[in-house]
């Protein structure tokens, strides 16, 4: 009888050991932030110790700092976010799996080639899996996810399975009622390209011109008179392009 | 009696000081406990677009106590939100680059446009939609993104 406590005691520490809860920890809080104790929210605090599977909020402008586990996994939760920690922690292997329901959050996975890493984020439209990085990642109900690279790379999959490899400047978006996400490109594109306007005007000038007409979009050289005469001409523009930057 | 009033002054103040941290940290738990149940709403009100902007934005709320902005009172707080309204309010407050049409015309389609162009909006819907407690919430997270740039 002796005997098979000792090895209950024994299996039951073994398996502990092999896929034991991480010690996620509040290392910054700034304004109101919040967690879920039972069916009430209580104050965040620093160094606080939270069990797995806590949830967070954060109120406007706040935001809170949470170590994720022994490897200096971190997460900052911007204002008006809530979202849901799962962290498990081997000597070999770490698994952190966040639920993100609303709002931003930047995510610091610092790269550690002797322990096998998995940090996924998930939105209800996507989910994003990184490796030795930091990035941005945004949800909201209208907006979908967004995900930047700010270091390494990150790779993001919708829920119909396409993925994206994605570093650099590059962002991940997916709306919810989209099968496909945007362009990774597409913010790159829309910085990148501009419109060019005859007489020194910008976009909006001519915008408004258009409406109210040409008496209320002086241009610098003070030419306005021209401007609806020659609206159609061609111009000589010069450009300059450096790819990749 | 001089003394008597002096000490229960005293005992009033250290009663303060002692229910200051409890008073600060029900206040705190409040506006998470109100974020959440905002969070769950099917259509938010005018009043809750309000609270959450100036929530959001503090420092346009003391601007406004001497000063109260037109669009604050145009409609009562129990009203459905819609997109229009907030957009005015979060257009005129911010003073968004493409709000030059709002400000001249006051219509808040223009409103809209100005927000979906700061990437605020969605472009898919229009400024007479009624919006739901996620939605607002996350109208405010990019417009608050969008006031300082990251």
């Amino acid at each position: 009888m002796k005997h098979f406590f000792v090895v209950i005691f024994l299996s039951g520490s073994l398996l502990c050991a092999s896929n034991s809860f991480a010690e996620i920890v509040v290392t910054k809080v700034e304004g109101t932030a919040a967690y879920r104790d039972g069916n009430k929210w209580s104050p965040l605090k620093e160094k606080m110790k939270l069990p797995e599977g806590v949830k967070i909020s954060t109120g406007a402008n706040s935001y809170a700092i949470v170590s994720l586990n022994s490897l200096n996994h971190t997460v900052k939760i911007e204002p008006l976010s809530m979202l849901q920690i799962y962290s498990q922690e081997t000597t070999n292997k770490t698994n952190t799996h966040i639920g993100l329901k609303r709002g931003q959050i930047t995510a610091n996975v610092p790269k550690n080639e002797s322990v096998k890493t998995i940090f996924k984020v998930s939105t209800p439209v996507a989910t994003s899996s990184v490796r030795g990085t930091e990035e941005r990642i945004t949800y909201g109900e209208k907006t979908g996810m967004i995900v930047e690279v700010l270091r390494g790379s990150i790779e993001a999959t919708n829920r119909f399975g396409r993925s994206n490899v994605i570093s650099g400047k590059q962002k991940f978006m997916q709306i919810s009622n989209s099968a496909n996400s945007r362009n990774i490109l597409s913010t790159v594109r829309s910085i990148s390209i501009v419109s060019v306007n005859g007489h020194g005007l910008t976009s909006e000038e001519t915008a408004t011109s258009q409406y109210s007409g040409g008496d209320q979009t002086g241009s610098p050289d003070g030419d306005t008179g021209a401007f609806f005469n020659n609206i159609q001409r061609n111009s000589t523009v010069s450009v300059n392009i450096v790819w990749p930057w | 009696m001089v003394n008597g009033g002096y000490m229960f002054k005293k005992i009033i103040f250290a009663m303060f000081l002692l229910l200051m941290p409890a008073i600060i940290f029900s206040q705190e738990i409040n506006q998470i406990e109100w974020l959440s149940q905002l969070d769950s709403k099917a259509i938010a009100t005018f009043g809750d677009g309000k609270k959450l902007f100036y929530m959001t934005f503090p420092e346009f709320s003391e601007k406004h106590k001497a000063s109260p902005m037109d669009e604050l009172n145009k409609y009562s707080d129990n009203s459905p939100l819609t997109r229009g309204m907030i957009a005015a309010i979060i257009a005129r407050e911010l003073n968004l680059k493409g709000s030059l049409f709002y400000m001249l015309t006051g219509l808040e389609r223009y409103a809209c446009r100005a927000c979906i162009a700061e990437g605020i909006m969605s472009a898919n819907s229009s400024e007479n939609d009624l919006i739901s407690g996620p939605e607002l919430l996350d109208i405010m997270i990019q417009a608050k993104i969008a006031k300082e740039g990251n």
